[in-house]
C-alpha cells in the first residue's frame, strides 16, 4: 500500500479515509455501489483496484459495471417493496449482505484479501469505474 | 552426587539401576522423579555445566533440502541441554493430534491426549508454570482485560498458552540433582556406542567417552536415551556393530520422519478500531493464539497449527528467525534473541502500545508438517572428535503443510469478517493456492521431533507406547524424538509429560525385576 495511506491505516489516531466522497449523505447509490464500506476503513484505493482487477482476471465473464450493479442490487432486494433509492439505507442492506455472505461461506480470496463475495464484486465495480 | 568423567580411571565401569543418557529437559525430568528413591540413577551428560565450543561442536553436522538452522547451535551440549535457551513456552498437544487422521499420511499415536493428562499437571511444576487450566473462561477471570478477537469459538477457538521463566534446568535443578544421594550424575560422558548382547535383544553396556582420552562403560537394567531429536536417531544409527542398520532400526525407521513445526510470518490482521488484544499479546505469563476446531481440520483436511498476532509496529523491526539464528555458535544467536527482546519490548514501545493499542497485526504461523519418511536424520561419512558419525539433516516438506497454512488463514480471514472486526490478507507466498513454494523466511522452532517415531507396529515405529524401542527389552527413548506426529504446539511440556509417563512405567519394571 502506498506509505501516505498505510500511515492513515496504522497510525494510532484518524480512519482510513479515502479521497471519494462517503456513503452518507452526500454519496449517491452508485457510489454506495462500488465502495465497500467495511473494506474501504482497512485499506486504500490501490488494494481495492488491485482487488477488482483481480476479480475480472478470476470472473471475466461478471467483470462489467452493467452486471456487477445489477447482481450487487439485485442481493440486497429482496423483500424490498420497491426500487431501493436513498444510499444510506443501500449503505445498510450491502454491510448486512457482506456480514451475511461471511457467515454462510459466501466469501473468496483475492490477492490475498479473505473477503465476503458482496465486497468483491464492489471492488470490482469500483475498479471498473476507476478506470473510466 | 557428581563425578567429573574426565577424573576417572581409563576404562572405569560404572553401575547402576537405571541409566538415563542427556541432562536435558527430559533427562534432568526423569532424574528428578527418581530423586530418593532406593535405586541407583545414573545420569549421562557429555558436556559440563558451561557452553564449551569444543563439546558443542560435537553437535555440528550438515544440513541439505529446506534451508534450516545449523544443527550445531539449534541444540545445546552442556547440563540443562536445549532449556539452556529455549523460549518458554508451554501449551498441551489437543487430541487430534494422537488420532488417526486419514488425510495425514502416517498419524496416529498409539496412545491419546487423555493418557498424557496427568503427566501434563505434573510437567507443569517442572517448568513452573501455573496451574493446568487451559480454559479461557478461567484466564478471563484471572486477567479481566482479556477479550477474545471473534465473536465465537465455533471454528476458530483461542488456545492457551502459559509460559515458563523460562526454566533454565540447568541453574534450577542443579543443586538438586547434585544432592541426591541415588543419583549419580555423570559430566564429560558422551554416549559413542550402545552395546547389545550377542542376540541384540537387549542393552549390555553404553560406552562413554571424552576428550581427557577416557573412555568408560556403563552398565544398568535398564536404559534410557534422553538426547534429543538428532542425537538419539545418531546414536541408534551409529551403534551398528551387531546390527549394520544401526540398533532398533530393522524396518529402516530410525532418523526417518524428522519433523520441525513450520513457523513464518504470514498474513496480515485489519482492525476497524484499535485494540490492545491484551488476550494475544507476549508480556504475560498467559496467552491466546487463534486455532482451528478438530471439526474444522478433519472436514478440510488441514493439518494442526496456531496463528499468533504481534503489532504490525513491532513484528516489522524482527527478522525471521531463520535469518537470525544462523549462526553457528549457539551464544551468538542468543545475543541476537536477547538483542531482539529488549528493542522489541522496550519498556517505552510497549506503555505507548498498551495505551492505545492497534489496528494492525501481523499473523505468525506455527504448524506441524505432515510427517515425512524423507525428512530425516543420517549419518554423514565425517565423524565428530570422539570418533562417532556427524549426523546430516535433510529437511523435507509436503504439499499439505502449505495448503494447510494457506486454509488456516482462510479460516481466520472468514471469522474476522463474520465478526466484523476488520479484514485479513495472506502474505504473497500464500496468494497462489497452486503455488508449493515456500518463502525464504520459513523457519522452525528448534524443535526436533519425529525420529524414533512411537507406533506399536514395529513396521511402523521405533518405539512401541511405553516408549521401548522394538526390539530390545531395556532400551527406551524419551524426547520429542518419540513423536509419531508434532502437534501445533512447542514440544518441550509434552516431551516432559512423556518422560514423566516413562518414568513411571520403568518404576513398575524395576519394582518387578528381582
Amino acid at each position: 500500500m502506498q506509505r501516505r495511506t498505510f500511515i492513515k491505516i496504522v497510525g494510532i489516531a484518524g480512519t482510513a479515509g479515502l479521497p471519494i466522497s462517503g456513503c452518507e449523505g452526500a454519496a449517491t447509490i452508485d457510489e454506495v455501489l462500488r465502495l465497500p464500506y467495511f473494506l474501504s476503513g482497512v485499506s486504500d484505493i490501490a488494494a481495492l483496484q488491485s482487488i477488482g482487477r483481480k476479480f475480472g482476471k478470476s470472473f471475466p465473464e461478471q467483470y462489467d459495471a452493467v452486471k456487477l450493479k445489477d447482481v450487487l442490487l439485485a442481493s440486497v432486494s429482496e423483500g424490498q417493496q420497491q426500487p431501493i433509492s436513498d444510499p444510506s439505507v443501500l449503505a445498510s442492506l450491502l454491510a448486512d449482505k457482506t456480514t451475511r455472505d461471511f457467515n454462510t461461506g459466501d466469501t473468496i480470496v483475492l490477492e490475498g484479501w479473505v473477503l465476503s463475495l458482496t465486497e468483491a464484486r464492489q471492488c470490482a465495480l469500483f475498479s471498473l469505474v476507476q478506470t473510466q | 552426587m557428581h563425578v567429573d568423567a574426565r577424573n576417572l580411571e581409563d576404562n572405569s565401569l560404572i553401575e547402576g539401576d537405571i541409566c538415563i543418557a542427556g541432562a536435558g529437559a527430559a533427562g534432568i525430568s526423569m532424574a528428578l522423579d527418581w530423586v530418593n528413591s532406593n535405586h541407583k540413577v545414573i545420569l549421562l551428560e557429555g558436556g559440563g555445566f558451561d557452553y564449551d565450543d569444543r563439546i558443542q561442536d560435537l553437535y555440528a553436522g550438515k544440513q541439505t533440502g529446506q534451508p534450516y538452522y545449523p544443527l550445531k547451535s539449534s541444540r545445546l551440549h552442556y547440563f540443562g541441554g536445549t532449556t539452556g535457551h529455549w523460549a518458554g513456552m508451554c501449551s498441551t498437544f489437543d487430541p487430534i493430534d494422537f488420532a488417526k487422521r486419514d488425510w495425514v499420511p502416517y498419524s496416529g499415536w498409539p496412545i491419546k491426549r487423555e493418557d498424557l493428562d496427568p503427566y501434563y499437571a505434573r510437567a507443569h511444576k517442572v517448568v513452573q508454570i501455573g496451574p493446568y487450566n487451559y480454559d479461557v473462561s478461567y484466564w478471563q477471570t484471572q486477567f479481566p482485560k482479556f477479550k477474545p478477537l471473534l465473536k465465537d469459538d465455533d471454528v476458530v477457538w483461542n488456545k492457551i498458552w502459559h509460559f515458563s521463566p523460562p526454566t533454565r534446568f540447568g541453574n534450577v535443578y542443579r543443586d538438586t540433582i547434585l544432592q541426591a544421594k541415588n543419583i549419580h550424575l555423570y559430566t564429560y560422558a558422551n554416549v559413542v556406542d550402545v552395546r547389545a548382547n550377542a542376540s541384540v535383544r537387549s542393552v549390555d553396556e553404553l560406552v562413554v567417552k571424552n576428550f581427557a582420552g577416557k573412555t568408560h562403560r556403563v552398565r544398568a537394567k535398564y536404559y534410557i536415551l534422553a538426547c534429543n531429536g538428532i542425537q538419539n536417531p545418531r546414536l541408534l544409527l551409529a551403534s551398528n556393530s551387531q546390527a549394520p542398520k544401526g540398533l532398533g532400526n530393522d524396518h529402516d525407521l530410525v532418523g526417518r520422519f524428522f519433523m520441525e513445526h513450520l513457523e513464518v510470518k504470514s498474513a496480515f490482521l485489519w482492525l476497524q478500531e484499535p485494540d490492545p488484544m491484551d488476550m494475544y499479546l507476549l508480556g504475560k505469563s498467559i496467552r491466546a493464539e487463534l486455532s482451528i476446531r478438530e471439526e474444522k481440520q478433519a472436514e478440510l483436511k488441514i493439518l494442526n497449527g496456531t496463528s499468533s498476532l504481534f503489532p504490525l509496529s513491532i513484528a516489522q523491526k524482527m527478522k525471521p528467525a531463520i535469518e537470525v539464528w544462523n549462526k553457528q555458535d549457539p551464544r551468538e544467536s542468543l545475543r541476537i534473541l536477547r538483542d531482539y527482546g529488549e528493542k522489541a519490548y522496550q519498556k517505552k514501545w510497549y506503555e505507548r502500545f498498551n495505551r492505545s493499542g492497534s489496528k494492525a497485526y501481523e499473523l505468525f504461523t506455527r504448524i506441524e508438517q505432515a510427517p515425512n519418511p524423507d525428512s530425516r536424520v543420517t549419518l554423514d561419512t565425517e565423524k565428530d572428535e570422539l570418533g562417532v558419525p556427524r549426523a546430516k539433516l535433510h529437511w523435507a516438506l509436503t504439499q499439505l503443510d502449505k495448503r494447510s497454512i494457506r486454509i488456516l488463514y482462510e479460516l481466520i480471514g472468514q471469522q474476522v469478517g463474520r465478526s466484523a472486526v476488520g479484514r485479513v490478507r495472506m502474505k504473497e507466498f500464500l496468494h497462489d493456492p497452486n503455488d508449493y513454494n515456500w518463502p525464504v523466511t520459513t523457519g522452525g522452532g528448534w524443535h526436533h521431533m519425529g525420529t524414533t517415531r512411537m507406533h506399536d507396529d514395529p513396521k511402523q515405529g521405533v518405539i512401541d507406547r511405553d516408549c521401548r524401542v522394538h526390539g530390545l527389552s531395556n532400551l527406551f527413548i524419551a524426547g520429542d524424538s518419540c513423536y509419531t506426529t508434532g502437534g501445533a504446539v512447542n514440544p518441550t511440556l509434552t516431551l516432559i509429560a512423556l518422560a514423566l509417563r516413562l518414568s513411571d512405567k520403568v518404576k513398575e519394571l524395576v519394582g518387578t525385576t528381582p
